[in-house]
């Protein structure tokens, strides 16, 4: 505890005597209560002088409480485990902040989707126009204000769509999406090239925006964990993971040692099957049809397997608040085990056979390449920012379930390429049957849930996950009637999406865009929340 | 450093040895796995609808559960039954209503295959009749099953 004093005492230092250093209720939390004018020069702070790295950014509407808006700012110190929560009161009339997409360019999709969520603006943005609502959403409309009932009619406007400014000669603009072949999902893209070369892209994923959270605020907290699974139906088990870790959090309660060893069985299964999955798409966009079927039928056995212990394919229906709806059997754990070995086996040539094959691996190879500095000023999460140097991964460094007592590696890699991505998913494919096999061993007898104690209205909590795309954040403040004032998700794709367009210009020819696409296998449904 | 290169024959003999292994599914059905969430089934036996339960209901996130009233020209008395409706077209199939029926009035079968033709045969309807002891339960096909009591 004494790390956290001096720690809080570093911070109260470092920002000066505007901000408000509070002493928390968890441990691995510090709030601060920073004046609007200082959130600029803390932000810049907290990054240089504690190597904070920054995780989120949203506001929330307190008008009939205590007339202000709040925004929030999350950021991560991985070295102290510690979650640095800023927070900036905004009275009614002075309803602006200082833009930080200067400071920090992976701060601008956030401060779009406060401003069009809640009506407070940047000072200054390089391009201020909603994010993820319809074009043809009306303007004074703001889903996260009080008030706004998300069965509301919303009348439509004649829509506003944004496209780039006509192509030069030589420059051709191709659009992709947001109907395609394949199963995938709903997004748009336009190509510009020059000759073979890819040279700019536009991306419009937000084609999916259900407004969960606001949906999530209308529904008993119990029923919460359905919204949260489907959200994101591949990272369904992460996403409820972080919403009921929330509200373990909150009720202070621990919840039993086998529900902890079971989540983590579970967790793993989801990022084998995706992982997998990612791989089958890839080797699809490359052609090399028999890897894309032996990656399928693996990944199709993990699915059924899935069915046979939880019921769902996708494990849906997992998690509850306070543990898990449901117990493994042990004929349950002989399948897993089977699983594990078999597949332990076979990845050990399917892998290395599938990087030696030249048609793959040359299209693999310096195509779509994030730099490692590019990763950073984006904040880019999960395999996608550990192939750019970006060490970080939360169940190593704010663990949860029984991660702490886990023996893991993180594979991190420098080249950015596609290549790197690929290849930092089969070793999380490896390190996930690792995973697996030690749960497996150190799983004990015991009860799987705690009763979960009446949430105490007006207060929050922070809950995360680190899905296979990545790190997901859940930030929940009880209200009154047992149900949420505020839930806010943010999606590891959403922090990704905005590094995609990074990774096109350079060397890359048209044919590579599916290479790219697959290579970094976002989810366009987490992203839209 | 001399990588490892694969030859193409490593995938034709790869695949040649993994054979076939597409099912033969809608040929032959595909049982699931005994705890798999499927299509949810009224047992109007046990059901205390009549007698003002609404534990379904109520935890129902889609609403695909609701109670009503209709009017039973086959009743002497000309009283109202209790009818309930679960929609097939609403429902996600989460379980929370078999977890909260207090009656074991509700279960879960493993069948996947709920496509049918138009719109309302998506509704399950049971109906009780609070005069005589038996309870039916409309099925999607129009049929009406007399339960035996």
């Amino acid at each position: 505890m004494s790390e956290q004093t001096a720690l809080r005492t570093r911070l109260s230092l470092m920002c000066g005597e505007d901000v408000t250093v509070v002493a928390p209720s968890h441990d691995d939390e510090i709030l601060l209560i920073v004046p609007r004018d200082r959130l600029l020069s803390t932000l810049t702070a907290l990054r240089q002088e504690f190597a904070s790295v920054f995780v989120d950014l949203f506001g929330l509407d307190l008008r009939p409480q205590r007339g202000i808006f709040q925004l929030h700012l999350i950021s991560a110190l991985d070295a102290e485990r510690v979650w640095l929560h800023c927070v900036i009161e905004l009275d009614d009339q002075t309803a602006n902040f200082p833009g930080l997409s200067d400071l920090l360019p992976a701060t601008g999709w956030y401060e779009r989707v406060v401003w069009e969520e809640l009506g407070i603006g940047p000072h200054y943005h390089p391009l201020l126009r909603p994010l993820r609502l319809s074009p043809d959403w009306p303007e004074s409309v703001y889903p996260a204000q009080e008030g706004f009932l998300w069965r509301a009619r919303v009348p439509a406007i004649e829509p506003r769509f944004f496209a780039l400014e006509a192509a030069p000669s030589g420059v051709v603009d191709y659009p992709l999406g947001p109907v395609r072949s394949g199963i995938v999902e709903s997004g748009h893209y336009t190509l510009r090239t020059v000759g073979e070369e890819l040279v700019d892209i536009l991306v419009q994923p937000f084609y999916k925006h259900r407004g969960i959270e606001q949906r999530a605020e209308e529904v008993p907290i119990e029923q919460v964990p359905l919204l949260a699974e489907r959200i994101s139906g591949t990272s369904a088990f992460a996403h409820s993971l972080a919403f009921c870790q929330a509200c373990e959090r909150l009720a202070g309660i621990e919840i039993p040692v086998r529900a902890r060893f079971l989540r983590i069985l579970f967790a793993e299964l989801e990022r084998l099957y995706n992982h997998l999955g990612y791989h089958a798409d890839l080797c699809q966009a490359t052609g090399l049809s028999v890897a894309q079927a032996q990656f399928d039928i693996w990944k199709e056995r993990v699915l059924r397997l899935n069915a046979h212990i939880s019921g769902h394919r996708y494990l849906f229906g997992v998690n509850i608040p306070g543990g898990l709806s449901r117990d493994l059997s042990t004929d349950g754990q002989k399948a897993i085990r089977e699983l594990v070995s078999s597949l332990r086996r076979e990845m050990a040539g399917l892998g290395r056979q599938v990087l030696a094959s030249p048609s793959h691996r040359d299209r693999l190879e310096h195509t779509g390449v994030l730099a490692p500095e590019q990763a950073q000023e984006y904040c880019a999460v999960g395999p996608v920012g550990r192939a750019s140097g970006r060490d970080r991964d939360l169940r190593r460094d704010h663990p949860y379930a029984a991660y702490a007592e886990m023996d893991m590696e993180i594979p991190v890699r420098q080249e950015g390429d596609a290549l790197a991505r690929a290849r930092i998913c089969l070793d999380e494919i490896e390190q996930a049957l690792y995973l697996i096999e030690q749960t497996l061993a150190q799983l004990r007898a015991g009860a799987i849930a705690t009763p979960l104690p009446p949430l105490p209205c007006g207060e929050s909590s922070l809950g995360w996950a680190e899905s296979a795309r990545g790190e997901c954040l859940h930030w929940i403040l009880v209200g009154e009637h047992g149900r949420l004032q505020r839930y806010r998700v943010r999606a590891a794709s959403f922090a990704n999406w905005q590094a995609f367009s990074l990774a096109i210009p350079g060397h890359n020819i048209l044919t590579d865009f599916p290479v790219i696409e697959q290579s970094f296998g976002l989810s366009f449904a987490g992203a839209n929340g | 450093m001399r990588e490892e290169k694969t030859n193409m024959f490593f995938w034709v003999r790869k695949g040649l040895r993994t054979g076939v292994l597409t099912t033969r599914y809608p040929g032959r059905y595909e049982l699931m796995p005994p705890d798999f969430r499927g299509r949810p089934v009224i047992d109007p036996d046990h059901c205390l609808a009549a007698q003002g339960c609404t534990a379904c209901i109520d935890v129902c996130l889609p609403k695909a559960l609701h109670v009503d009233q209709v009017g039973n020209e086959r009743n002497k008395m000309n009283s109202l039954d209790e009818r309930l409706t679960l929609d097939l077209g609403r429902c996600i199939m989460c379980g929370l209503c078999i977890n909260a029926c207090p009656a074991d009035a509700l279960y879960m079968t493993q069948e996947y295959e709920l496509a049918v033709t138009y719109r309302e045969a998506l509704q399950v309807v049971a109906s009780f009749t609070k005069d005589t002891d038996s309870p039916t339960t409309m099925g999607e096909r129009g049929e009406r099953h007399e339960s035996a009591c």
